[in-house]
């Protein structure tokens, strides 16, 4: 048996297998020997002139389609989300908008309540230091004539307030 | 289990593009919308206060359930959650709980005045007619504590709003 014919060792396998990784592909991981490799590429180029056959070169193109990634659409992704934003913003000063013409109303705004309403008011309240039901419902009974004149001025504001 | 980046792409361009379509109408109808609210706004209010005036006729006719129901349906007709809104509400409710206890009918009375009182109490007239209402049928169904409850809970508003009208301030 010649050094030839004795079996390769693994770390020959490997060296084999980065160099033709090499030749395929231009580089390989861990490195090769570059005396070795430009051996190889020389061979090679001097049995087919570099050509890459039509099947390799499917399946290198299959392997980096595989292996690539998707490209960022960075600036679409903002700009939709920058419109998004915009909508949603103009959406918002809208519904804003619609709810403070919709709704002009504040305590403030109420019509004040006239001295002789609080009064009765305050004499309604009070009323159950009265010992008789009568002087109760007639307390009850002012109280009612006030808030009904008070309503007057209350739905007048209103009217004017929503235009009818 | 692994997306595929295009089909994952592709899912956040559809997202985006729904969002978009969702957002879209809303901002187009937002004219139309506050068309449709200005035309709807005084309804409410024409409607209270026809109601109060049909209540005031019937009672002077005696037919205090045919006032009540006209106060019934325009307060349950009533959607907004406006300041306006809730003190027309609170006057109906106070009208209905004035009319039941007229009639003697304290439990009712309270649950009208509790209902009103329930929408949000404030510093104003109305929150004070109906805890004044409240506290009379209260009295008359003998509960002594929730009366009085009732009573200086009004007087603690009055007060206020008295030292306001003094002070010329509008409450």
């Amino acid at each position: 048996m010649t050094p030839d014919d004795e079996e390769p060792t693994a770390e020959e396998l490997e060296e084999a297998e980065r160099l033709a990784r090499a030749l395929e592909r231009g580089h390989a991981p861990g490195g090769v020997p570059e005396d070795a490799l430009g051996a190889a590429a020389l061979l090679r180029f001097s049995k087919d002139g570099g050509a890459l056959e039509p099947e390799r070169a499917e399946r290198i193109l299959e392997e980096a389609l595989s292996r690539a990634r998707p490209p960022v659409s960075k600036p679409r992704r903002r700009y939709t989300l920058l419109g998004l934003l915009g909508l949603a913003a103009a959406g918002a000063a809208a519904f804003l908008l619609v709810v403070k013409t919709q709704a002009p109303e504040a305590a403030a705004l109420l019509p004040s309540p006239p001295r002789e309403l609080l009064e009765a008011q305050l004499a309604a309240a009070t009323a159950k230091d009265l010992d008789e039901q009568t002087a109760k419902n007639t307390a009850l009974a002012a109280l009612d004539d006030q808030t009904a004149r008070y309503r007057g001025v209350l739905y007048a504001t209103l009217r004017e307030r929503y235009g009818r | 289990m692994k997306t595929h980046p295009v089909s994952s792409r592709r899912t956040r361009a559809l997202v985006e593009r729904l969002l978009f379509l969702c957002l879209l109408p809303f901002v187009m109808s937002v004219p139309a919308l506050h068309g449709c609210s200005a035309r709807n706004d005084g309804d409410w209010v024409a409607r209270a206060e026809s109601a109060n005036r049909d209540a005031d006729r019937l009672l002077a006719t005696g037919d205090t359930s045919g006032a009540r129901a006209a106060l019934v349906s325009a307060e349950a007709s009533i959607r907004g959650a406006g300041n306006d809104e809730r003190a027309v509400r609170l006057d109906l409710l106070y009208r209905l709980a004035e009319i039941d206890l007229g009639k003697s009918d304290t439990k009712s009375a309270v649950d009208w005045a509790s209902r009103g009182l329930d929408l949000g109490r404030s510093n104003d007239t109305f929150t004070t007619n109906l805890l004044i209402v409240r506290g009379h049928a209260f009295e008359r169904m003998g509960n002594a504590v929730a009366a009085s409850r009732d009573y200086h809970d009004a007087l603690v508003i009055t007060e206020t709003l008295l030292d306001k009208t003094l002070q010329g301030k509008t409450p």
